[in-house]
Order: structure tokens, then sequence, then C-alpha cells
């Protein structure tokens, strides 16, 4: 630039200082001189406007953290570093699009079930109903989740859920507030599934265990869901990390209304390791008419607690899965202080999964029988003879129960976001308790089962 | 004949490359164990040891990078990881990393971002990112 200007000076000088020194100039000369010096001109335009440009740009990049760098050595011209600027500005400024698309306030996930199950009789337990035809009602489900960004703090989270087994009426399993104190502490606060057991808040979704179900001897508590509030807090020490979940709450169905429940959990986990541990209270109205086969509303005040410690061992080639709870009848007129558990092992090879469960529960103490209701039931005392009727008491002492049972199983993967799986369970040792089967502890119907299998195939899938 | 031969030596050896965990140079940790860096990307911590929140980045869904980095890493396929994914997304505990599309658009991201953790192939790891750990 300082070239130029001292060439423009130079011209000028020469123009002014010529027509002195010779003092005849023609038209023609002077029109030269003249063109000279306007050429000149645009050419110092053209350069101040040029450097004009070249320190915006430099102010720019300075206030510009992310394209700072990519500015390449002084060595390189002008124009190829403008280039490199521009390429590195929108690259970053797409990446940041994605990821804030990504990120965006909404998101809608799902997942889908689709099975058939045949039992070899009627049975149902205290969540799934079990059809000696083939059915496709117990593990046929549809959910769809969303997640709204309230604020980088909060967001609110519904899940509704549709099973074949209720006719396909949507109901909210999920459908809560959250807000986060920070990284590390969040609260919710809304309608929650309880987190009793290892798999409880996603025993809905197929996708996420080796299973068809989890083992029933376990998972054996008649609600799911709650409203009410949960603290969950994790922290990190060295490899681990460990969640502690804090509820309190309340819940309403049918047969279980007005239940305070509240309880916490901790889990650690480490690479391929997790552990669990939950204690929970529950006090429940049970209206004893939802499990009785005859009209009699009667509400029986319950209650207890229960414990559960859980482990799983995942690291891609091996599977190994245990759950051991303890129910604590302390404050029970029906239920029965009862011990159940179960181990999985799997073994992963490329799509495939084969696993092998044996699971076990059975009540443990002999309370004070406690008269639910009484059902007739009609008796042939002898072959011809006329039938009577004889009114049967159905107390907590029908209750006791025990089971033992083998499930094995095969997952495969369809692909990334599918699995089909296809199970055989053994209910046996049943010895005329019925085991987990209510339908057969409430109907006086155990005596002489003593064995029960199941066949299930179903499809998972999430999207 | 030549051809094909060439393709999989190329793509064995691209395999063979190994994947790199890599933050901004201006973080001043200088080592993850592999199960911090599952912790990190599996959503179940928020900070790096040294305390400072980070934000994993994930690569395309089914990019060799991201296949490669969860079987070396956690020796999870897709499937495996999509299940832990649905437990944790199902009950309202974490949402899977956002994905870029490359290693260039991953390196670029973290050279420019002190707060983000990713990883890439490690055959084009350079100066603009800080190597934490490397998955051979």
């Amino acid at each position: 630039m300082l070239f130029t200007v001292l060439r423009s000076i130079a011209i000028f000088v020469f123009a002014i200082a010529q027509p002195l020194a010779s003092y005849a100039y023609t038209d023609a000369e002077i029109d030269q001189m003249i063109k000279a010096l306007q050429q000149e001109n645009q050419e110092l335009r053209a350069e101040l406007a040029q450097a004009l440009d070249h320190a915006n740009e430099r102010k720019q990049e300075s206030s510009n953290l992310l394209t700072e760098h990519l500015v390449p050595a002084s060595s390189q011209t002008q124009a190829q570093a403008q280039a490199v600027v521009n390429a590195g500005k929108s690259q970053i400024s797409s990446i940041n699009q994605s990821i804030e698309q990504q990120q965006e306030s909404f998101h809608v996930n799902g997942f889908l079930t689709t099975g058939a199950a045949l039992a070899d009789r009627e049975v149902s337990d205290q969540n799934n109903s079990f059809s000696d035809d083939l059915s496709f009602d117990t593990d046929s489900i549809v959910g769809l989740q969303a997640k709204f960004k309230l604020s980088d703090r909060a967001d609110i989270t519904t899940q509704l859920v549709a099973r074949s087994a209720d006719d396909w009426d949507l109901s909210a399993e999920w459908a809560f507030v959250s807000y986060r104190f920070n990284e590390q502490m969040s609260v919710r606060a809304g309608r929650l599934r309880l987190p009793i057991y290892l798999f409880s808040e996603s025993v809905e979704v197929g996708f996420s265990y080796p299973w068809v179900r989890p083992p029933s001897e376990v998972y054996s508590l008649p609600i799911n869901n709650y409203e009410g509030v949960d603290f969950l807090y994790s922290r990190n020490f060295g490899d681990w990390v460990s969640q502690l979940q804090v509820f309190a709450g309340n819940s309403s169905n049918d047969a279980f209304q007005a239940n305070e429940l509240f309880g916490a959990n901790i889990t650690l986990s480490s690479g391929a390791w997790t552990f669990r541990a939950s204690a929970s209270d529950f006090a429940f109205d049970i209206d004893v008419s939802a499990f009785s086969p005859i009209e009699q509303s009667e509400l029986v005040q319950d209650g207890g607690s229960y414990y559960n410690i859980s482990g799983m061992y995942d690291d891609g080639e091996w599977l190994l899965l245990t759950e051991l709870s303890n129910f604590d009848a302390d404050r029970a007129n029906i239920f029965r202080d009862s011990d159940a558990g179960y181990i999985t092992i799997g073994k992963y090879m490329g799509d495939w999964m084969p696993h092998l469960t044996i699971a076990k529960t059975y009540t443990t103490n002999e309370p004070e029988p406690y008269t639910l209701f009484s059902i007739p039931v009609e008796i042939i005392p002898a072959p011809g003879a006329p039938p009577i009727i004889i009114n049967v008491p159905i107390s907590s002492e029908t209750l006791e129960y025990t089971s033992t049972s083998y499930t094995l199983g095969l997952r495969y993967n369809l692909n990334a976001n599918t699995s089909a799986k296809l199970e055989w369970s053994r209910y046996s040792q049943l010895e005329d308790t019925g085991g987990i089967w209510t339908n057969l502890r409430f109907a006086a119907e155990s005596e002489g089962v003593d064995e029960i299998d199941i066949y299930s195939i179903v499809v998972d899938m999430v999207f | 004949m030549i051809q094909p031969l060439v393709l999989a030596l190329f793509f064995a050896c691209d395999a063979l490359a190994g994947v790199s965990v890599i933050v901004h140079p201006s973080q001043s940790i200088d080592e993850l164990t592999r199960a911090q860096a599952v912790n990190v990307f599996l959503g179940k911590i928020k900070t790096l040891p040294s305390g400072t929140l980070i934000i994993p980045i994930d690569q395309e869904r089914m990019s060799p990078e991201r296949l490669e980095f969860y079987e070396k890493l956690a020796n999870k396929n897709q499937n495996q990881l999509n299940a832990y994914w649905a437990r944790q997304v199902f009950t309202g505990k974490g949402q899977p990393p956002s994905q870029l599309k490359n290693n260039r658009e991953v390196k670029l991201l973290i050279s420019n971002n002190p707060g983000m953790i990713g990883y890439i192939d490690s055959s084009v790891v350079d100066d603009t990112v800080k190597v934490i750990l490397t998955i051979p």
C-alpha cells in the first residue's frame, strides 16, 4: 500500500512539476496525465477497501474461538486464508447445527412387543394370564414415549402404553416432570414406575432384557406404578458409579387401593458388573373381591416391607443375572412372608443368545388363618349320588405356596433394534399349593396340580 | 483377483488402526481408564475424573468407528448397546449421545470445544486434539 501511495505522490508531483519545467503541454498529454492519476486513485481505493476487509476479518477471527486456529500460518495468501476460514466456519456451524438438532427440545421413542403364548392349563399370576389356547394377549404391547425439554434443567416425559390384554386401551405408565439440580442430582414428580426390582422400570420394554418376561417368582408385586416423587443422586468413585434413588408416593388400582409406599435403592456399576440393593415399605387396602370368584367386596388392610438384592455380570460374552427378594409381611392379613429368587445364565453367540433360568419362591411363615371369603364348591359324594354344595373358606392359610421353575430361552437379534425370543418354562414342585398362580390359589384349584408348562414366542423392537 | 485382495488388506488395516478417545488439548486430564470411558459414553457419569463436566459425542449409528469402539471398549454389539439404551431411555434416565458423521467432524468439534469428548480412528489423530485413551 505504501508503495502505491508513494507512486501516486510521485506522479502528482511530476504532473505539477512538468508544466513548470517545459511550460508547454498538448491537450493530449494533459489528458494522459489525468488518466494516469485517475487510475492510481482507483488502485488506491481498491487497496484501501481490501485493507479494511482484512482488518474486519482479523477482528472476527480474534472474537471467534472456534475459527481462530483454522487461520493458517501467515505465509498463506489472504485469499486462501479467507477460503479456509469460510470453510471452517461453515463446517463448525453445520456440525453445531447437527448437534443442536439431535439435542432438540422434543424426543420421541417407542417400543413394541408382539407375541404368542401357550400354557398347558389356564393360569394367571399377579401380572400375566396364560391360556391353554394359543394367545396373543399375554405379551403384546406397544409404547410411545415423548420427552419435552422445558429448559436446560427441566423436562417433561410421558409414556403411553397399550396392551393387547387390556384391549389396547391407552394408559400413561409414566408422566413426570424432572428437574436437574446439577449433573449428579435430580428430582422427578408425577406418575412413575416402582423401582423395586432390577428391571422394574423397563419391565414393559422386552428388548431391554434377555427373557420373554422377567421371572414371575421375583417380579410378583401386583402394582407397578405410583404417583409421587423420586430423587436420583449419582456419584463416581474411580471406575465405579453409584446411583441412589429414593421414592415416596401412593398408588391405586382395582385390587389395591390407597397404597402408601416409599423406599430406596442403590446401584453400583463398573464395566461388566452391576449390583443393586433395594428396600421398600408398602401399606395396602386390598379389595378382596378382585380375587374372589364371587361378588363380595371387602377391604383388608395389609402391609409389609420388600427387600431385593440383585447382581448382573455382562461382559458381552456371558450374561449372569440374579435377584433375591424377601417380603416381610409384618402388617399383613393376606400376604405371607415370602422369599423369591432366580439365577439366569446366558451366552452371547453372535446374534444368538441361549439362556437358562432357575427360579424359586415360597412362603416362609405360618400366620393365624384369616378368612377372606368362602366359595361354593360342588362335591359328588359317591358315583351316581346327587351333588352337594359346600362352602369352602378361603383363608390366608390357603395362600401358602411354593414353586420352582426352569426356563430355557433363545434370543435372536434380527437387527440392531429387533430381537426374536423363544422360550419354554416349566413350573414344577407346586406341591398342591398352586405356586405363583393366583387363579389356582384363590379358587381352591391347586389340588393335584404339580407341573405347568408355558411356551412363548415374541418379537421385541425399539424405535 | 488382485483388486479384492488389496481391498481386503485395506479394510483389514483400517480395522486394525484402533480407536482413540480424544478431548480438547486444554483439558488437564492425561489418561482415562476403559471403565471410565464406558461410564462416560454410556451416560453413567457426566464428569471427567478431574471433576470437569464433559459431553460425549458419538459417531454415526452404523459407522465402522462406532461398531469398533463399543465392540472393543465394552464388548457390546449394536443390539446389546441398543438394549442398554432402551433401558435408559424408557425409564427416563438418559438419552444416547449426539452423533456426528465421521472422524473429521468429531475431530473438528472436539478441537474447538473444551467441554466435549469423542473418539476417532487412531490413524487420523493430530495435535488439534488430545488422546486420553487408545483402544488398539
